[in-house]
């Protein structure tokens, strides 16, 4: 590999990115841990221009942005999300210059780039902490929350329950409990004081100065607190985001955007789009989908989602959801009832090791067993319901995980591009690693990377790419309203894409006429029959989209199909007067 | 012209032959297969004349053994170019008039949606019409749903058969059931679904309409019921069997040797949520008849000593009838006569029996009906085959546990059958799961359903909810004995199982 030369951008290199401020409705967003992507000066920990070298590789899997998560510096206690300066980088990733000429080439191949902000809280060992701490008349000391007791703000939940006992903690300098709503090396910031909130507004302005196109906003319902409350999604936390919402239009124009991860219930989550006069967030998590898409599979039927998004409200113009199969974090529960956690724990944590706090850490193809259809299903699930997809780096291989590694970590080894030493990831000896790379006979390196794929046209990653290049030829999948429908056969989801088209130049179909694309996907692993209610496009056609294969047209009768296990279809109906053409 | 006077003007008997012919065709006929010995019009009710003519008629069958039963058959008259039936051999044709570019088609109006348009037109209006013996009164119960889907509009489509009744539906939000064997009485569906929407139960279809022939004795007689469209879903015996489904493969994968311990360590696909829900669904049903303010014959009242007795009476009358019966299969559950008379007769030593309600009376996975939105409950006609005044009769709320407790043993054994098993083992390890199944399911639904009326003395006190469960859940399996050996006798060993066991696995003894 070798490293990409400063100097070397392609001309007009800024006009690959079309300018188009709703983007992120129809892009395909791909996190990744510059950590674990790639290392590019051999000290065994990915850095930003090991990423540098690997946008070609991004570009041609077809995704649209790149999410990095945390990038400054850290003392990497909780995987960089207790930052100790926003304005500098972890040294071993790089520095803002770095960051800078990633943006550049990411934009010259049509990519952006997007990086995880953490808002709620810093690191113990940040500045700010350390003078807050030192005394009660520093002038930081009301930039976190203390109390000289632990019993405020009781009715707030413990969220890492695995490691915490109390969202107090003592600082034994400070002679006072401080508040802290994750690790209690995790000190919450004061958000009641405008010096913080003018503080991280310029952490804000900072970065989109560098030239990034967003920030993935870490734990925002926790920012403040109040008594009485679950000290969650409190109004005043809505008034500071559509604040800062209203910062970033004014000083930086539409098109950069603020993603919210808010893990709570669909209404509560809505409330973080804002309203159509206040927006706060351009995109939220879907969270609750996504463990009720493996409950579904678990039990062969679909209410398990249709439940959730039926219960899901109606968002903003501008606002669009952000789904996924798995991410850097533990497959959460915290949105699931208890008796539907356990059942999901007795289903997919067979070994306790497995399970982290409300949550299970395991990465998608082990938690399909490695089922090459089940992931099929699960990511035509992924790009076709609505939302943004989102990937997570590695799974677009069916990488695994090791359950053995502390906390997350299990989830966040070394992507896997060959079957050289360290998987290609670094030319570093093995011992001086972040983390090993996977090597068991199933998802190691030497059987499951990067290269061997790229080289097979019937592999996992190779049918994935196809699938997204479906997907960007139909911007209803990004965009268009969602409609189940009601097929009596409880193991078939069936659904509709539907986007009125205005421009009759931009449609798929006749000039005039809806997009609308029919997905239909057996959550069975035995074949399915299946009858459809299409009698409102009585004499449509279905054209399967891959294969542009014509099936016959609907008529009045119920529209009969067969599924293979785990099979799915997905079908542009088309006027019958295309037929005929 | 309407059918009623061209089928007066045909010969009586070639009338009530083309009747008949017509009746033996349909899948609800109950006298198919069986001695008829007569076919009377009752009555024919003039709805509509001119080109499109609409009556209802009113037909008596006799036959050689047995009671007369009474079918309701709404007809329509169009010249045979308009019909919606195609020719001589349509299933749905009553009979042809005339000749060439006159004939005249007389059919089943449930094949019309021009003719349904009428029905639905005359139910909004309130419509009455005459006939000989009495009237047919129509009445629009609750305005049309505002915000119908949008893109459903107003057309109408009959649903495929069901095998009691006849559906048709409008813009996907209203269902017009059309009864076929009418019986003479308040109809339980209507006078039910309204009293549980009045307490605040609304996880039902909502009667939005109906058709009731009011003879000029004064009984009522439902012909038709519009009702909210519940539409697409699934129903909760579907939804079990894919569970089962899910559990058995996974079993029978697990017995594989060469799968991993974690593998094995996969349980089933659970339907224990499900079964949750419906235990409260079940509770919140019959917490609402409580309510004091529902119509006096619908109004709860304590199960005292007297009410217990009869109980015990009854149950003990439906065994002895059983045994009575010569089939050998019946041996086995004739040697363990005394010990189920026993439990019968354990409910007369209860202090008090909980409270009577007027119950749902055919409670079990079918009724229920899964969205997306939970669950609801259909059906309130209580069991078809047995006569009005027992199914308007107020019984014990554990009648319908009962009955739900005993579906969850049919899906069990249902779906078992449908597998076959490779060898002895594997047949009894899927035996095994299937029990384990049920059993996990009736304790969720139980523990949900105990939970949720505790405090409401719904229940009998202390122990006597053990004994009336055991109690109620027995004569159920002595119903599923006759009904099967009548019906299924395939089928006979699911009930047999469980009556056979030391007595169906009492939740409440666990």
């Amino acid at each position: 590999m070798t490293a990409v030369d400063r100097t070397t951008l392609p001309p007009a290199a800024h006009q690959r990115l079309h300018h188009d401020p709703q983007w992120y409705k129809r892009a395909v967003f791909y996190e990744l841990l510059v950590r674990g992507f790639y290392d590019s000066d051999a000290d065994g920990t990915g850095d930003v221009r090991g990423l540098i070298d690997k946008l070609d590789y991004l570009q041609w899997l077809g995704v649209d942005c790149i999410w990095l998560l945390p990038l400054c510096r850290s003392p990497l206690r909780d995987g960089g999300y207790d930052i100790s300066d926003y304005y500098s980088l972890l040294p071993e990733y790089g520095d803002t210059d770095d960051v800078r000429e990633l943006i550049a080439q990411a934009h010259a191949r049509g990519l952006r780039v997007i990086m995880d902000l953490v808002m709620n809280h810093t690191s113990d060992q940040h500045p700010w902490f350390v003078e807050a701490r030192s005394s009660p008349l520093s002038p930081k000391r009301d930039w976190y929350v203390w109390s000289d007791s632990p019993t405020p703000y009781r009715d707030a939940r413990i969220i890492f329950v695995d490691t915490e006992i109390s969202n107090w903690s003592w600082d034994e300098q400070a002679q006072a409990f401080f508040w802290h709503r994750f690790f209690s090396h995790q000190p919450d910031l004061n958000y009641d004081n405008p010096e913080v909130r003018s503080a991280m507004t310029d952490v804000v302005r900072f970065w989109l100065d560098v030239g990034l196109d967003g920030f993935r906003l870490d734990a925002v319902p926790y920012l403040f607190e109040r008594e009485g409350t679950n000290c969650e999604n409190l109004p005043e936390t809505h008034q500071f985001l559509a604040e800062l919402r209203a910062t970033v239009d004014a000083e930086y124009g539409p098109g950069k955007v603020l993603l919210a991860e808010a893990n709570q219930w669909p209404e509560d989550v809505t409330d973080y789009f804002g309203t159509e006069a206040a927006p706060e967030c351009h995109m939220c998590f879907n969270f609750p989908l996504m463990p009720r898409m493996y409950m579904a599979l678990r039990r062969e039927q679909r209410y398990p989602i249709t439940e959730i998004l039926g219960r899901t409200p109606a968002i903003p113009t501008q606002g669009q959801w952000g789904i996924f199969l798995r991410n850097h974090d533990e497959l959460t529960l915290e949105m699931v009832t208890d008796e539907e956690r356990d059942y999901m724990y007795a289903e997919y944590a067979m070994d306790p090791r497995m399970k982290i706090n409300l949550g299970i850490r395991r990465r998608l193809a082990p938690l399909l067993n490695n089922g090459r259809r089940q992931m099929e299903l699960f990511y035509g699930l992924l790009l076709s319901l609505p939302g943004t997809p989102i990937l997570y780096y590695g799974d677009e291989l069916g990488m695994g995980d090791n359950i053995y590694l502390g906390d997350r970590d299990g989830v966040r080894t070394p992507m896997q591009w060959s079957a050289d030493r360290n998987g290609g990831f670094s030319r570093a000896d093995f011992a001086q690693l972040y983390l090993p790379p996977l090597m068991d006979p199933v998802y190691g390196y030497a059987s499951c990377n990067l290269e061997a794929q790229q080289r097979n046209q019937s592999s996992l990653l190779q049918w994935l790419r196809r699938f997204i290049a479906v997907r960007r030829r139909h911007p209803v999948f990004g965009e268009g309203a969602f409609a189940t429908l009601e097929a009596s056969n409880p193991s078939v989801f069936a659904f509709l894409r539907i986007l009125k088209v205005t421009d009759g130049a931009t449609s798929a179909a006749a000039p005039g006429y809806d997009d609308v694309v029919l997905c239909v996907n057996n959550l069975s692993r035995f074949a399915q029959p299946c009858e459809l209610d299409l009698r409102r496009f009585a004499g449509f056609v279905p054209v399967e989209l891959v294969g542009k294969v014509r099936f016959p047209p609907v008529g009045e009768l119920p529209y009969f199909l067969t599924l293979a296990p785990h099979g799915f279809y997905w079908f542009a109906l088309e006027p019958a007067q295309e037929v005929s053409r | 012209m309407t059918a009623a006077p061209l089928l007066e003007r045909w010969r009586q008997e070639d009338a009530r032959r083309h009747l008949e012919a017509f009746l033996r065709r349909q899948r609800w006929f109950g006298g198919r297969g069986r001695d008829v010995t007569g076919v009377a019009v009752v009555d024919a009710i003039p709805l509509r004349e001119g080109d499109l003519g609409l009556c209802i008629l009113l037909v008596a069958v006799r036959y050689f053994v047995g009671d007369d039963e009474l079918y309701h058959l709404p007809l329509v008259s169009r010249r045979l170019t308009d019909a919606a039936v195609t020719g001589a051999d349509d299933p749905r044709l009553v009979l042809l008039d005339g000749e060439d570019s006159d004939t005249v088609a007389v059919y089943d109006a449930l094949a019309d949606p021009g003719a349904l348009e009428e029905v639905w037109r005359a139910i909004a209006a309130g419509e009455v019409h005459h006939g000989k013996a009495g009237d047919v009164r129509m009445r629009r119960l609750r305005p049309p749903t505002a915000g119908a889907q949008p893109d459903g509009g107003t057309a109408i489509r009959p649903l495929a058969r069901e095998q009691s009744n006849s559906a048709a539906v409008r813009g996907d939000t209203e269902m017009l059931k059309c009864l076929r064997h009418v019986v003479r009485g308040v109809s339980p569906e209507v006078e039910m679904t309204t009293a549980l929407l009045s307490a605040g139960f609304e996880r039902v279809a909502a009667p939005l309409g109906t058709v009731e022939y009011l003879g000029h004795d004064g009984t009522p007689i439902l012909l038709a019921l519009i009702q909210s469209y519940l539409g697409g879903g699934t129903e909760g015996w579907a939804l079990a069997l894919t569970s089962l489904r899910v559990h058995y493969a996974d079993a029978e994968e697990a017995q594989d040797e060469h799968a991993g311990r974690e593998e094995a360590a996969i349980k089933g696909a659970t339907f224990t949520p499900e079964a949750i829900r419906i235990g409260a669904l079940t509770a919140a049903l019959h917490l609402a008849m409580l309510d004091h303010n529902l119509p006096a014959a619908l109004r709860a009242f304590p199960a005292g000593r007297d009410l217990l007795e009869r109980w015990a009476a009854e149950m003990t009358v439906d065994l002895d009838r059983l045994l009575g019966r010569p089939e050998p299969q019946l041996d086995g559950l004739r040697a363990r006569r005394d010990a189920i008379a026993a439990t019968f007769a354990a409910l007369r030593d209860l202090p008090d029996g909980g409270m009577a309600i007027r119950v749902h009376g055919d409670y079990h996975l079918s009724q229920l009906l899964r969205t997306d939105e939970g669950w609801t409950v259909l059906d309130f006609e209580g069991e078809p085959r047995r006569p009005l005044v027992e199914r308007r009769a107020h019984s014990s709320p554990l009648s319908d546990v009962a009955g739900m407790l005993r579906s969850f043993h049919y899906a069990a054994a249902v779906e078992l059958r449908e597998r076959t098993p490779p060898d002895e083992q594997v047949s009894e390890v899927l035996q095994e799961q299937g029990d384990a199944w049920v059993a996990a399911n009736r304790d969720a639904f139980w523990a949900a359903y105990t939970a949720a009326v505790a405090g409401s003395g719904l229940l009998p006190s202390g122990d006597g909810v053990r004994v009336m469960i055991r109690a109620f859940e027995l004569r159920k399996g002595i119903y599923e004995v006759g009904y099967e050996l009548g019906h299924r006798p395939d089928w006979l060993s699911i009930p047999l199982r469980s009556l056979l066991a030391a007595g169906p696995a009492a939740v409440a003894a666990r």
